[in-house]
């Protein structure tokens, strides 16, 4: 139990380390960065690479803003799998992440009950 | 990763970097911090002067110890409870024993239902799919007769293992069996 | 070494010293995040029915949830000033995106500030994971279709 701590620790760490090297060697804005991982997530999808990798480091892929990329794409699949190609048309409307409906949710909330500090 | 952690002071003799310390100061400061970069207020950036070492320490820390957990362990531990028939352990240990990649296994015969859950070691839950594929073919192999469940999953190997303590509450192990299968089949 | 040559040097040594740390602090901001997120997700699998497939979700939300708590008090921003990458490649990075910048907006009203200003950086996240998504699932229905590669 503690190695799967110390793989989520590491290959978490590494998908960061590459976003950093996106940010100050290539010089992009986070927005940039984060789609670039984004798009990353749903290609290793594709290639059927996205969930040894889940299995190997548990939240050390799933927390990363790589899973997103992963888990739209593995909607689409699913639905594609089961239905062919008009699957991939219906399979894009199913699609869901959690990570996307708890920022929306909990982003909403905040705003109900926080303030903003006087910052620009 | 490692070549990062060279920094120039480790390169130029002391008499070059007298010579052109502030330079190389103004230098660092011109660089933007991570803080900037994303539109927030910039901090003040001391990259720690030990750094790499700490990242050395941390990095060796962690492969022994993954040294240590994944490779430590010798052959797999075997367990099989339920109501197995008279060979079945001996099958069912036969068939688990040529994997070498799993570190322990519950078998749980109940009915016609076989119920696996493995535990996968850490460095090889990479291919933990292809396992399961391989192992529940065997298990289907040796046992026809019996609905094979196998999974390579932390969740369903603690629960497995939770139903050697049900051995004699025959209704509940039955109940137990149904949850766990039921578990196995559910999707993100 | 005359100058022309320790200049040439030194433009190719001194970028690196902030690298090598802001890619340490990356390493270890991110680690620990998904380090953390092992834990919630071994809490969720322990006491709950959810398997390793499925625990993902609930603990995607906790810590957007905990992110909740430490955008609103202002303690992200310290975390993001260290972490860099390592602080915004996380969902937790995503999470405050939004959460930041519809507490900011609110102030502009609840439609039109916080439901406009929330997708400002989290939007192109969410259209090119999509627009991805589909270009993949296309793509790979086509190739299996054409018997080139299995599901």
């Amino acid at each position: 139990m503690i190695s799967s701590f110390i793989l989520a620790f590491i290959v978490g760490g590494l998908i960061c380390v590459i976003g950093q090297l996106l940010f100050d060697v290539a010089n992009l804005t986070p927005g940039h960065t984060l789609s670039i991982l984004v798009v990353a997530g749903a290609v290793l999808d594709g290639l059927g690479l996205y969930e040894p990798l889940i299995d190997f480091a548990g939240a050390g892929a799933t927390v990363p803003i790589t899973s997103f990329g992963n888990s739209l794409t593995h909607g689409a699949l699913r639905e594609a799998e089961e239905h062919g190609i008009i699957g991939v048309i219906t399979g894009m409307f199913e699609v869901t992440s959690s990570g996307i409906s708890a920022a929306i949710l909990f982003g909403f909330i905040a705003s109900l009950i926080f303030r903003s500090k006087g910052r620009p | 990763m490692i070549a990062y952690l060279i920094r120039p002071s480790d390169i130029l003799d002391k008499s070059e970097r007298a010579g052109h310390g502030q330079q190389a100061q103004v230098r660092l400061r011109n660089r933007a911090s991570p803080g900037e970069q994303q539109g927030l207020e910039p901090g003040p950036h001391s990259w720690t002067k030990n750094g790499g070492g700490v990242l050395k320490k941390m990095l060796g820390a962690a492969g022994i110890v993954l040294i240590l957990s994944g490779c430590g362990q010798g052959k797999a531990e075997i367990r099989v409870t339920g109501e197995p028939d008279a060979d079945d352990e001996q099958r069912a240990e036969r068939v688990l024993d040529g994997e070498e990649r799993i570190s322990s296994a519950v078998a749980v015969f109940v009915k016609e239902d076989l119920l696996v859950g493995v535990d996968v070691k850490p460095l090889s839950r990479f291919k933990k799919a292809k396992i399961e594929e391989k192992l529940k073919k065997k298990m289907e192999e040796e046992f026809p007769e019996r609905t094979v469940t196998l999974s390579g999953d932390q969740k369903i190997y603690w629960e497995t293992e939770k139903l050697e303590k049900l051995r004699d509450d025959k209704k509940k192990l039955h109940d137990q069996v149904e949850t766990i299968k039921s578990l196995s089949k559910e999707e993100t | 070494m005359d100058q022309k040559t320790y200049s040439q040097l030194e433009q190719k040594m001194s970028p690196k010293v902030p690298l090598a740390g802001n890619l340490i602090r990356a390493f270890l901001t991110g680690g620990l995040i998904c380090a953390i997120g092992q834990g919630i997700m071994y809490f969720y699998m322990y006491f709950f029915d959810f398997t390793e497939k499925t625990a993902g979700n609930p603990t995607v939300a906790t810590l957007i949830f905990i992110v909740m708590l430490l955008t609103g008090f202002g303690k992200y921003k310290k975390i993001a000033q260290f972490g860099g990458a390592g602080s915004a490649v996380p969902v937790t990075g995503f999470g405050n995106a939004m959460i930041s910048s519809a507490i900011e907006h609110r102030t502009e009203g609840y439609v039109l500030g916080v439901g406009g200003n929330m997708f400002k950086l989290a939007g192109s996240v969410i259209v090119f994971g999509v627009f991805a998504a589909f270009v993949v699932a296309l793509i790979k229905t086509i190739l299996v279709k054409f018997g080139v590669v299995g599901w």
